[in-house]
C-alpha cells in the first residue's frame, strides 16, 4: 500500500545575508489512510515548519527547501502555487494550535465555513450552509444553527477548536495536520477533542498529522510516532515501542521529565541537562551529545536514521548497542536519562 | 501539630462586578470568581491549587499575595490579618508573600536589566551590597551571574522562569505563590524548574502555593492538593490520599482525564469515562453543587441544596451528597458479608 503522504529527505533551511538556518534536517517519514502519525519534540525542533512546509506554508525568499513531499504521489515541493491552492483546505486540512488567532474574529463563523467550502466546491450558498451545520454537528457543537451566527469571541476555547475542528473537515479532507490541537485545553476538554479527533480517523479513514510536545496525547491516540530533535528525527517507531523500548537517550529524557500519576511519586525528576541547540549553533555530529551523560568518542560522528533492532520499522539516531541502551535507560523506577555530564571531550 | 500555620485563609471571597458601559441601565453582572475558600499552610509545605480555566485559582493567588483585595473573608499572614492592609500597611511585609507568575516576558520590566529587575526585590529586604546579593540570587537558581547584564527578551523562556524565581528570592519571603510557573515551558525545562523549586524549598525553608491546571506537576511538587470548579474547593486532601481515594467526583473525572504516557498494547484509544461539557459561567453558577450538571451521580438533592465541606477523617475534606469513597466502602462491605 502506498502512503498517503511520504516525506522524504525534507530540509527546509532559513537563510539571511549572515547566516543559514537548518530548521529541518533530513526529515523522511509517512503517513497512511486511517492512521495517525504523532510528530513530538520540543520547542525549536522543527515540528511545526515541518507541519507548515507540507502545506506550502513556507515557502517564500530566503527559505530553501529540498527533498519530496508527496501526496497521494504528487510531489508539494515542486507543485506550483495553484496546485497547492487547491489542495489546501480540500484534500489537506490544518488545525492550529490557537484558534483565536486562527479565525477571522470580525466574521461570523458560519461565513468562514461557507467561504471555504464554495473556495473549493461549485455548490449553492445553500447546501454550503446546510453543510456548516451538519459538520458542527458533526464535531458536537449544540444547537449548531443558531451557533453559525456567532463569532468566534462567543465561544469557549474548547468550542473553538471543534469550530477549527469543523471547518478542517467541510471538505472532507483525505490528511489533517492537527498542530498542537489540544494544547492551553483543559485535560477533560482536551479528552473531548481527542475522542472527536479519532472519531473522524475512523470514520473517514483520514490520515493525522499530529504535531505535540505532550507524549501523553500521543499515547492515547497515535499509532506511529517521530521524535524530532534540532530539525531531526532522532527516533521513528510504532506508539508501544516508543515507550517500551525506546532507544534515543533524547526520547528517554522526555519520558523521564514528566510528573507521572500512575506510579508512586519519585523524590526528583530525570530531567535533560542543559538546554536545546540554537538552529545557528548546531553541534557537528550528534546533535544531542552535548546533552547526553551516554556519549563517547563515536559521538563525533552523526549517526544516521536506521534500524538497529529487530523491528524494521523502529529507527534511532544513535550510536550506543542496544544492549547497553536497556541498561542505560533504566533509572530503577523507570525510564529517564541518567548520569552526569562529562566534561567537555 | 502545634506550630502556628503560616497562613491561614478563613472564608474568602472574592466577586468581580462590571457594569455595562453601553447599558447603564442594566443591573451590574458579578462575577464569583472565589466563592468561601478556606484553608491554612504549615511552615514549609507546599500546597497544590488545580482546576479548570476560570475555576478562580488565580484570582485566589491574586488574593493572598493582596494584589487583590478580597470582597470578604480572612487572610492572616504569621496571625496577622493582612486581608484590607493598605499598600503602605502592607509594604514591611510584601517581602513575606512573594508570587511567580505563569508568563515571565510580561512580569519582568521588558526595558530593564536582569541585574536591576532582581535588585529592586533585594532592596526591598534591605540588603547592603545589592550586586553581590544578585550574583548570588542568580547563582542559586542555576544561571550564570553574567546573565544579569541581559535583558529579558535576551534569554530563553527557562531562563527567565528562574530570573522569575530569583527575583521573588530576592526579597527573602517565606512563601512564595506560583502561579503556573511551568506550563508555558518546554517537558524538559519544566523538569528542571520543578527540581530547583524543590531544591530551594530545602535550602530556604521556603512554603509554596503552587497553582496549576497540570494535575500531574501539582501532585508531584505538593503534599497537599485543593481542588477548585467554580470558584469553590470541592476536595483537599494529602496529595496520595487524593489519587489513591478521590472522593469528589470532579476530582475522578480530572484524574481520569490526564494522558498517562505509556504503551497503549491494544488498548483502546477512548479513554473510559470522558466528562461531558465543560464549567457553566461563574456569572450564573448552577443552584445546589455547582458540578451537578456534568456530573454522573447527581440527584435531586444536588441541584437544591449546597454541600459543605467536611472531613471524612485524617484531614481528607469534600463536598459533595455522593462521594465516591462511601460507595467503595460500602462495597468492601458487602463483599465482606458475601465472603462470611
Amino acid at each position: 500500500m502506498s502512503a498517503l503522504l511520504n516525506v522524504e529527505d525534507l530540509r527546509v533551511a532559513f537563510v539571511n545575508e549572515k547566516d543559514s538556518y537548518r530548521a529541518v534536517d533530513g526529515l523522511s517519514f509517512d503517513v497512511n489512510p486511517g492512521e495517525i502519525v504523532a510528530m513530538v519534540g520540543e520547542s525549536g525542533s522543527g515540528k511545526s515548519v515541518t507541519a507548515m512546509t507540507i502545506l506550502g506554508l513556507t515557502r517564500g525568499p530566503g527559505v530553501g527547501i529540498s527533498g519530496r513531499i508527496l501526496f497521494d504521489g504528487l510531489d508539494l515541493v515542486t507543485a506550483g502555487e495553484a496546485v497547492l491552492q487547491r489542495l489546501r483546505g480540500a484534500e489537506i486540512a490544518i488545525v492550529f494550535q490557537d484558534p483565536l488567532a486562527a479565525l477571522n474574529p470580525v466574521q461570523r463563523i458560519g461565513t468562514q465555513i461557507i467561504e471555504q467550502i464554495r473556495a473549493h466546491e461549485r455548490i449553492s450558498q445553500k447546501a454550503a450552509r446546510a453543510r456548516a451545520v451538519e459538520c458542527l454537528e458533526r464535531v458536537g457543537i449544540p444547537s449548531a444553527h443558531e451557533r453559525l451566527s456567532a463569532y468566534p469571541h462567543e465561544f469557549s476555547g474548547g468550542m473553538r477548536q471543534r469550530v477549527m475542528i469543523a471547518m478542517a473537515l467541510s471538505c472532507s479532507p483525505r490528511l489533517l495536520i492537527a498542530d498542537e490541537p489540544t494544547t492551553g485545553l483543559d485535560v477533560t476538554v482536551q479528552a473531548q477533542i481527542l475522542a472527536e479527533l479519532d472519531d473522524l480517523r475512523a470514520e473517514m479513514g483520514l490520515g493525522v498529522l499530529l504535531v505535540t510536545h505532550d507524549l501523553g496525547v500521543v499515547a492515547d491516540i497515535a499509532d506511529r510516532v517521530v521524535v524530532m530533535y534540532a530539525g531531526r528525527a532522532v527516533e521513528r517507531a510504532p506508539l508501544d515501542a516508543v515507550f517500551d523500548d525506546p532507544q534515543h537517550p533524547y526520547t528517554w529524557g522526555l519520558l523521564g521529565s514528566i510528573p507521572r500519576t500512575d506510579t508512586p511519586r519519585l523524590e526528583r525528576l530525570a530531567t535533560i541537562p542543559g538546554q536545546p541547540p540554537l538552529p545557528s549553533e548546531l553541534p557537528k555530529g550528534c546533535t544531542f551529545a552535548p546533552r547526553c551523560p551516554h556519549r563517547f568518542a563515536r559521538c563525533a560522528e552523526a549517526p544516521l536514521l536506521e534500524s538497529r533492532l529487530a523491528d524494521a520499522d523502529h529507527s534511532d539516531r544513535c550510536w550506543l548497542s542496544p544492549e547497553d541502551k536497556r541498561v542505560l535507560r533504566n533509572t530503577g523506577t523507570g525510564i529517564g536519562l541518567l548520569g552526569e555530564l562529562a566534561a567537555t571531550q | 501539630m502545634t506550630e502556628a500555620p503560616l497562613l491561614e485563609v478563613e472564608h474568602v471571597v472574592h466577586h468581580y462586578t462590571s457594569a455595562s458601559r453601553l447599558r447603564p441601565s442594566r443591573s451590574r453582572v458579578t462575577v464569583h470568581a472565589v466563592d468561601d475558600v478556606s484553608f491554612s499552610l504549615a511552615r514549609g509545605e507546599t500546597l497544590g491549587v488545580v482546576g479548570e480555566s476560570g475555576c478562580g485559582k488565580s484570582t485566589l493567588a491574586r488574593c493572598l499575595v493582596r494584589l487583590l483585595t478580597p470582597t470578604s473573608g480572612t487572610i492572616r499572614c504569621e496571625g496577622v490579618d493582612i486581608t484590607r492592609m493598605s499598600a503602605r500597611q502592607l509594604r514591611p511585609l510584601r517581602g513575606d508573600i512573594q508570587m511567580v507568575f505563569q508568563d515571565p516576558r510580561s512580569s519582568l520590566n521588558p526595558r530593564r536589566r536582569i541585574r536591576d529587575s532582581v535588585g529592586a526585590a533585594v532592596r526591598v529586604a534591605g540588603v547592603e551590597d545589592v550586586d553581590a546579593r544578585v550574583s548570588e540570587l542568580l547563582d542559586v537558581v542555576g544561571l550564570d551571574p553574567r546573565i544579569g547584564g541581559r535583558f529579558p527578551h535576551e534569554v530563553s523562556g527557562g531562563q527567565r522562569q528562574r530570573v522569575g524565581v530569583a527575583r521573588a528570592l530576592g526579597a527573602d519571603p517565606k512563601l512564595i505563590v506560583l502561579d503556573e510557573p511551568v506550563s508555558a515551558l518546554d517537558v524538559s525545562i519544566q523538569a528542571q524548574l520543578i527540581n530547583l523549586l524543590d531544591d530551594l524549598q530545602d535550602a530556604f525553608g521556603l512554603s509554596y502555593i503552587f497553582v496549576a491546571h497540570d494535575l500531574a506537576v501539582v501532585r508531584h511538587v505538593s503534599r497537599r492538593i485543593a481542588v477548585m470548579y467554580l470558584g469553590k474547593l470541592v476536595e483537599v486532601a494529602a496529595s496520595d490520599d487524593l489519587f489513591a481515594a478521590p472522593h469528589h467526583p470532579y476530582t475522578s473525572a480530572l484524574i481520569g482525564a490526564i494522558p498517562v504516557p505509556e504503551a497503549r498494547h491494544g488498548r483502546s484509544r477512548r479513554r473510559r469515562d470522558v466528562l461531558a461539557g465543560e464549567p457553566p459561567s461563574p456569572i450564573s453558577p448552577p443552584s445546589g453543587c455547582r458540578f451537578h450538571p456534568r456530573c454522573p451521580r447527581a440527584t435531586a438533592v444536588c441541584a437544591r441544596e449546597e454541600p459543605p465541606l467536611v472531613d471524612s477523617g485524617g484531614g481528607h475534606l469534600f463536598a459533595c451528597h455522593h462521594p465516591l469513597h462511601l460507595e467503595t466502602a460500602a462495597k468492601e462491605v458487602e463483599a465482606g458479608h458475601e465472603r462470611v
